[in-house]
């Protein structure tokens, strides 16, 4: 990963205050899923009897097994919690660019990707453009087993067989946050709110907020010498960055490292 | 039975034969409409698609088959578009027919299978409500439904010349009319197909984190663009050129002047050599600019089952073979050697149409990732198989009720 | 009519054309398309208003707090961790984060049931009404207290850290019956290491605000050391670098590289159960460079001493230097001498250094020796002087429960003793496996009636065919849980009970934690079944018992109970409660900031905690010597004495497991993840969704195993094998990782259930099927060690 990649500072998306993205410390993370579980919760994120098959399953916030490649006793492992990145490439998202009906985009205000359920046609064609395998077609009827759907969070629409998901940055928080804000005589733009994964995290590992202000503890972290991006040189500029000081866990973070 | 609707003068096997081929061609499509409604009614994840594989069977045979389609249009191209600079064109009017029912076949069979890919299809016509202008998709929605209009526009007067339909005065007015008027809309489907055969290489070409498939551009559009485009036009009329000598070998008839084989072994033997040589400046420039930029050696993109030998067989055995037997007199002169390389063209082009969606889809990108495979099934292989089963039907009417080949008569003496 | 093909055909293109130009069929695709975005089968969750509501989560045991949201007040629909609470401070755990899962759950039991049929045949439930059912078991109890044979109820409670254990003690106590148990736990053992060394049999805590070297011999606080959220929060903020501190030294020491070993600054890996030689070998070279806390000296048995009879014995400094040598201790442990030195010098160095201890993540005790080699360790570095790092843990000022006059009769006898089992610990000891042998071999007593209470044996203990025997001979089982469990399903009688969130509960201290902790876990909504705390149906069935347990139980209900105990801490004017800036353990003595017993449980029961400033050790020990004793002085007062004096000191006891090594050439060995559950609750359906392709595939589970050891056998990734120990066998998948030791096989914990649903059900092996149990011989707890076994292709 070159500086210059690492370095963006999400500036060159119009005048807005806001580039939410968030930092993962994997130093810190012990991959208890505890953010998974929260992600999904909130999220009304279906499940099936049979989750195993991870190339089908539908998950917003994924984990990966990283591994240093190494025999006992110098073999050492991390587990690496992927949202969605945001991606915050020039002009569009390697998602949003291809979509051909304009159901994922990216809002310009906030740099966050958004999905619209009803207007997905479930072509695939930005499951097959993102490279981080961040979003998830929903292969089957979400169903939940009877009296669970009572546990379903209104806040977030429950998304039909055939179409696209993925995490959102927990945008109906930011919604909520807006609201908020503005029935208190605040500037919407630019309000201070928390994702559910941020919030389950026991370890604090996991630190949201807005990448363009240079005071909040994101940017400060995005800036930290242990900060990278997943394959910066791909030039997604990803708007979730992570954290490590581990040599090992730093090369796998891009090809040709 | 059926004489009354086959044109005079030529010979068609007896009906029953006939019919028999029809119950087995309909079985074939029966069985890929069962799929399909299954697809339709419980979802795709009857498929072997999934989070990874988001393209899979569907979409390369649609690729390919829109591909091998392309006969019609630069069929079309050459006949009405510049034989009137090149006589030695004219000779195409004697394939020009079945060149449009073939692409007429390969177009709204695409798109029928395209209603399976979707996971909703019932919105499908979103894309034209709702249309993303940078995305490549919109462009080859918007294109193929065009041009299946066009295709549709241009079978119809072909329809018309069956000898029950033309007694009708007013249809055959209409028929003539719209023969008179072919040109321009041969034209707008060139123009039309033009767009979408490189729209359809963009698709891959614009995914610019996915490295397998990412290609820099040339003005607004990626290589890939133009090589889909040149591709196409180097297989299509190929493809045509295949399906008649295989009726000819059904028929025991000779269809056209061995000169029309001649002709497009000609201009596909050119174009494919062009397109090769293209083909292997945009892998080099790939494998050792492109590629490595984004972090990855050409090693990284082929592993079993998807490995290296792909390559070789899309460039060397399905490119430079063909184009060299096409391109020397001898080769040109054997049947054997000529319509092998037809066929290697043609299956060369369906190999890259493959590899870039299914293939590409197979290279992890973030490097912890894993490599995947893909494995169709049936109700993927079944829709595909039924979609080739009612281009078969098609044409297989087409040939035994309407005058296809206006050389049939003469070629065919004895009857 | 007769109508011309030229008409028909204008009709038809009229007809076409009319069509495509009336509004009809853009207005059909258009609703057929919206039809799409409003599927009846989706479920549409119920608009309305979001809110919190504070409480506390202890599903674990633990005392996290949460925030429940709600819509209008009624759907529980989210958890998320609240910053109020000193323990978790906002995060918790995945199990946490699942509570509504287990609120909505389909396999909640919504009301009591009745078995008609076999055992264990869940179609033979039948429901029956709550005055049926307590009735029927109240009257089974007076009839049994009457013909004298109070000794024949049995209770096992998996709720240990609430009243409510407290409580079942006191109806034993006076109902007259010794048969109460709970699920094993970790601290069990240290309870009885503390009990030997210190006299006092509560478990040892750490201080871990304040330390700058942690050495940790297989406590996996990242993958399962209870309580996993706030021991991740803790041990992750040592790894924090800190502006102007050197980041704490952590070492893991542990045979398998465990996420908690991956974590660390440094790991060293040793031979499996080995633990305790090392941490011996680094007290022997402390003692040999003169590295030991000056007051050492005096403690018991630290050098030669003189037992109860006068014989004079080897004192521990003299077995330190003459058995765990760094040569020796390296041979035992795979360590080489030279890490071993620069281990201790490393400890001894560091002002504030502490060691501490695990199971390796089984949560089940330890062998009582290697418990004591940890407890010495850090007695000889100095670690129990009054500023800690280690402390015992001491209980909050609860009210004492009403004194039991009549209760257990001098010659009552537990059922493993009656059974002939004996343990110089026995007295204070967890001895369920014991019990359960007694149980199952029919020695001793029979059992009438047995109790399970929110505990899932068949499932959680090991050696699950010794449990189920067990079960077998008991007359009655009354189950209490709120899920169709595998022990449910083994139930007479089921008794559902409300879940965490419906329900009042309290938490009596956090293992680990030194502070006395107290909170309460207050209901954040109304019960959705005809369910019941197990609290009220205990207070309920006690009244009907007889006059005599009638008069010990003076309590409305379960919330009664609390109240009265909780009033304890308020009349003792101690401790204070926590906000979001306190800071367990290192806090200046904490002012009493409450009034009264209302206002004190009004704020537990918004999910903040009461907390004490640890008590200093000094002022704990009971020990006759007034000190801390190395020698384990119970044996001096045994019938059952050891024959050689290293015996009577620390050691590291080197474990044989059972059965021929030739036929069994490997070992198995169970870990456990903090992604996965295995005790009372099970992994949520959300947390089975992000398990591990390579820890389930399928509905099959996987042993772990190195690739050398993999190569051997000729296996390959996911290759299907028999997994075979002298308990049983199952069908598995090989997950090949140099994350274990050659020739160990792994296989985690929290999968292979045989109850609940679809979900959850027949997915993965349950490891407690194959693992064999050993009984401690000292402490009577199981020890759940690493047993042969064998791979077999299949
Ligand atoms: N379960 C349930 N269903 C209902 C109702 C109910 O109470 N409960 N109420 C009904 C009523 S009154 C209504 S109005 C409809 C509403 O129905 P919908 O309009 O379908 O409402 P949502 O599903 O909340 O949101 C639609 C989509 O907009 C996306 N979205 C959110 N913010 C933005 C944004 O800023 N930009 C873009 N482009 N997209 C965004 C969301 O991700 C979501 O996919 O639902 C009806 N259906
Ligand atoms: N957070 C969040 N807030 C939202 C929205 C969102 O997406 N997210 N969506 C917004 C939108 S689009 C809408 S339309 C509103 C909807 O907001 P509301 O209009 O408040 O809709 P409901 O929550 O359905 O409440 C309607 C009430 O009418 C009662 N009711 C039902 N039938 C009858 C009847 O026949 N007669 C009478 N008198 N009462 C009846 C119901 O019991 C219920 O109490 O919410 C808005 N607020
Ligand atoms: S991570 Fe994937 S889905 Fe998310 S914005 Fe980037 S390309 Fe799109
Ligand atoms: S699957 Fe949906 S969101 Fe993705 S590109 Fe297609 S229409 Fe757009
Ligand atoms: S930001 Fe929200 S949607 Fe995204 S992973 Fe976190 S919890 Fe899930
Ligand atoms: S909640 Fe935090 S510690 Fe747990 S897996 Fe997620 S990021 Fe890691
Ligand atoms: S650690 Fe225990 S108390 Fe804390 S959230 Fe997890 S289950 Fe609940
Ligand atoms: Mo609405």
């Amino acid at each position: 990963m070159s500086e210059k990649h690492s370095s963006n500072t999400h500036e060159e998306h119009g005048k807005s205050k806001v580039r939410y993205g968030m930092v993962i410390d994997l130093d810190k993370c012990t991959g208890c899923m505890a953010c998974a579980v929260a992600c999904h919760q909130e999220n009304n994120v279906s499940f099936r009897p049979d989750e195993t098959d991870k190339t089908r399953n539908i998950a917003w916030m994924r984990m990966y097994f990283l591994e240093n490649g190494k025999e006992y006793p110098e073999y050492r492992f991390s587990y690496l919690p992927r949202p969605c990145f945001h991606c915050d490439s020039p002009h569009h998202t390697p998602c949003t660019f291809v979509c051909p009906v304009n159901a994922t985009q990216r809002d310009e205000r906030t740099g966050i990707v958004n999905m619209i359920y009803p207007r997905c046609i479930g072509c695939r064609y930005c499951m097959v453009a993102c490279p981080y395998h961040a979003r998830s077609f929903n292969w089957w009827d979400p169903t939940w087993p009877k009296p669970l759907e009572e546990m379903l969070n209104p806040e977030v629409s429950t998304r039909m067989r055939g179409v696209i998901e993925k995490c959102t940055f927990c945008h109906h928080r930011l919604n909520k946050a807006r609201d908020k804000a503005r029935l208190e005589g605040k500037d919407p733009d630019g309000v201070e709110y928390t994702p559910a994964c941020v919030e389950a995290c026991p370890t604090g590992a996991i630190v949201f907020g807005n990448l363009r202000d240079p005071e909040s503890e994101v940017s400060k972290l995005a800036k930290s010498p242990r900060a990278f991006q997943i394959s910066a040189k791909l030039k997604t500029y990803p708007k979730v960055y992570y954290l490590s000081k581990e040599p090992w866990i730093r090369k796998l973070s891009d090809k040709g490292l | 039975m059926d004489k009354a609707l086959i044109p005079d003068g030529v010979k068609r096997c007896p009906f029953p034969v006939f019919l028999l081929w029809l119950l087995f061609l309909t079985g074939l499509i029966a069985w890929g409409v069962w799929a399909g409604l299954n697809v339709l009614l419980k979802g795709l994840n009857l498929t072997g698609l999934n989070n990874y594989f988001g393209f899979g069977l569907y979409i390369t045979v649609d690729l390919g088959i829109i591909a091998l389609g392309a006969g019609a249009f630069f069929s079309g191209f050459l006949f009405y578009g510049i034989s009137r600079f090149f006589p030695a064109l004219k000779e195409i009017k004697k394939i020009i027919n079945l060149a449009v029912v073939v692409g007429f076949v390969c177009y709204t069979g695409a798109l029928l299978v395209l209603v399976l890919e979707i996971g909703q299809p019932l919105r499908g016509w979103f894309g034209y409500w709702h249309p993303n202008v940078h995305s490549m998709l919109t462009e080859v929605i918007f294109c193929i439904t065009c041009y299946a209009i066009v295709l549709t526009i241009e079978y119809v007067p072909i329809i018309l010349e069956n000898k029950k339909f033309d007694a009708i005065k007013p249809l055959h007015v209409f028929g003539h009319s719209l023969h008179e008027i072919m040109a321009l809309f041969a034209l707008t489907g060139t123009f039309l197909s033009f767009f979408h055969q490189g729209s359809l290489g963009g698709v891959a070409g614009v995914l610019f984190a996915r490295p397998f498939c990412y290609r820099t551009g040339f003005f607004i559009w990626p290589w890939t663009f133009f090589l889909f485009v040149i591709s196409a036009i180097a297989s299509g009329p190929a493809f045509t050129a295949l399906i008649c000598r295989t009726m000819e070998k059904f028929s025991r008839k000779q269809l056209v002047d061995r000169s029309v084989y001649d002709l497009i072994a000609k201009i596909e033997g050119t174009i494919l050599a062009i397109y090769i040589v293209l083909k292997i400046a945009d892998t080099l420039y790939w494998a050792l600019v492109t590629a490595p930029n984004m972090g990855f050696k050409l090693t990284d993109f082929y592993k079993e089952p998807y490995g290296m030998w792909l390559l070789f067989l899309e460039i060397v055995v399905c490119g430079i073979i063909p184009a060299a037997v096409l391109l020397s007199p001898k080769g040109r002169a054997s049947n054997t050697l000529l319509f092998s390389a037809f066929f290697l063209d043609c299956a060369g082009i369906v190999i890259n149409r493959f590899v870039m969606t299914v293939q590409a889809l197979a290279v992890p990108v973030m490097p912890f990732d894993k490599w995947e495979v893909y494995v169709p099934t049936i109700y993927e292989w079944a829709p595909s198989i039924a979609m080739l089963a009612y281009g078969a039907l098609i044409i297989s009417l087409s040939y035994r009720y309407l005058p296809l080949f206006p050389r049939e008569r003469e070629l065919n003496p004895a009857n | 009519m007769k109508v011309g093909r030229r008409a028909f055909i204008g009709f038809v293109a009229g007809a076409v054309g009319g069509t495509l130009l009336s509004p009809l069929p853009w207005k059909l695709t258009d609703d057929i398309a919206i039809w799409t975005q409003n599927w009846s089968w989706r479920p549409s969750p119920k608009r309305g208003h979001r809110a919190g509501k504070q409480t506390l989560c202890n599903l674990c045991g633990g005392a996290c707090g949460i925030e429940v949201d709600f819509i209008n007040e009624k759907r529980a629909i989210y958890v998320r961790g609240s910053s109020v609470n000193p323990l978790n401070k906002g995060g918790l755990c995945s199990l946490g984060a699942s509570a509504v899962q287990f609120l909505y759950a389909p396999y909640r039991i919504s009301q009591p049931l009745k078995q008609t049929k076999k055992r264990g045949d869940i179609s033979g439930f039948k429901p029956i009404s709550w005055q049926e059912a307590l009735s029927e078991i109240s009257k089974r109890l007076s009839q049994l207290k009457q013909e004298g044979n109070g000794k024949s109820v049995a209770c096992i409670s998996g709720q240990r850290n609430s009243s409510i254990f407290a409580l079942w003690e006191h109806f034993f106590k006076a109902y007259g019956s010794k048969n109460i148990f709970a699920l094993p736990e970790e601290t069990d053992g240290w309870k009885l290491a503390s009990m030997s060394t210190f006299g006092v049999p509560e478990p040892c805590s750490f201080d871990l605000s304040r330390v700058d070297c942690v050495l940790n011999f297989g406590a996996e606080w990242a993958d399962n050391w209870r309580n996993s959220a706030p021991m991740a929060r803790i041990l992750a903020s040592l790894m924090k670098e800190k502006p102007g501190k050197p980041v704490v030294e952590v070492v893991h020491i542990s045979s398998r590289l465990s996420m908690s070993a991956t974590k660390a600054k440094e790991w060293i890996p040793v031979k499996p159960g080995t633990e305790a030689a090392l941490a011996l070998g680094i007290a022997s070279i402390m003692v040999k460079e003169n590295k030991v806390s000056p007051d050492v000296v005096s403690f018991k048995g630290f050098k030669k001493w003189e037992d109860a009879s006068g014989k004079t014995r080897t004192g521990f400094k003299e077995l330190l230097l003459k058995e765990y040598s760094p040569d020796k201790v390296s041979k035992i442990t795979g360590v080489e001498q030279r890490k071993i030195l620069e281990l201790a010098r490393l400890f001894a160095n560091t002002p504030r250094a502490v060691a501490i201890w695990g199971s390796g993540g089984k949560d089940c005790p330890n062998n009582f020796y290697s418990d004591l080699a940890f407890v010495a360790l850090n007695l000889i570095k100095g670690n129990f002087s009054d500023n800690g790092p280690c402390f015992l843990q001491s209980d909050p000022p609860l009210t004492p429960l009403p004194e039991v006059k009549e209760g257990w009769s001098d010659d009552l006898r537990r059922l493993d003793e009656e059974a002939g089992w004996f343990f110089p610990f026995g007295l204070y000891s967890n001895a369920i496996y014991p019990f359960l042998d007694a149980l199952s071999s029919g020695k001793g007593y029979p059992i009438k009636v047995l109790f399970i209470q929110e505990a899932n044996p068949l499932y959680v203990l090991s050696e699950t065919q010794l449990v189920r025997d067990a079960l077998e001979k008991v007359e009655t089982i009354i189950v209490m849980s709120s899920f169709m469990d595998e022990s449910a399903i083994f139930a007479d009688i089921i008794l559902p009970s409300t879940t965490m969130l419906e329900r009042w509960d309290d938490v009596c201290n956090i293992s680990k934690v030194p502070n006395p902790i107290y909170a309460i876990s207050a209901p954040v909504m109304e019960p959705i079944f005809d369910v019941k705390h197990p609290g009220d149906i205990l207070i309920q069935i006690a009244k009907k018992v007889d006059e005599q347990v009638k008069g010990v139980f003076p309590w409305k209900n379960y919330v009664d109970f609390l109240k009265y105990r909780a009033k304890g801490i308020v009349e003792s004017k101690r401790g204070a409660i926590a906000d979001e800036n306190v800071e367990l353990c290192s806090q200046a003595p904490a002012k009493p900031n409450y009034s009264n017993l209302k206002e004190f449980l009004k704020k537990l029961s918004k999910g903040y905690v009461w907390y004490d400033s640890p008590e200093p050790t000094s002022s704990r020990i009971k020990t006759m010597s007034g000190k801390p004793e190395f020698a384990i002085s119970a044996f001096e007062r045994s019938p059952k004495k050891p024959e050689k004096d290293e015996f009577f000191l620390p050691a590291y006891i080197e474990i044989k497991p059972a059965g021929s090594e030739k036929e069994y050439p490997l070992m198995l060995s169970a870990y456990s993840c903090s992604y996965l559950a295995s005790s009372y609750v099970p992994n949520s359906y959300l947390m089975m969704k992000d398990l591990w392709d390579f820890q389930l595939k399928g509905n099959k589970g996987f042993v772990e195993i190195n690739p050398v050891t993999a190569r051997k056998l000729g296996l390959k990734e996911s290759s299907s094998v028999v997994l075979k120990t002298m308990k049983a066998q199952a069908k598995v998948l090989v997950h090949i990782t140099p994350s274990v030791p050659e020739g160990i096989i792994y296989v985690p914990k929290g999968l292979g259930h045989k109850a609940y649903d679809e979900y959850i059900k027949d997915k993965g092996i349950n490891i407690g099927d194959l693992i064999e149990v050993q009984v401690d011989p000292v402490t009577g707890l199981g020890i759940e060690g690493p047993v042969r076994a064998q791979l077999i292709r299949s």
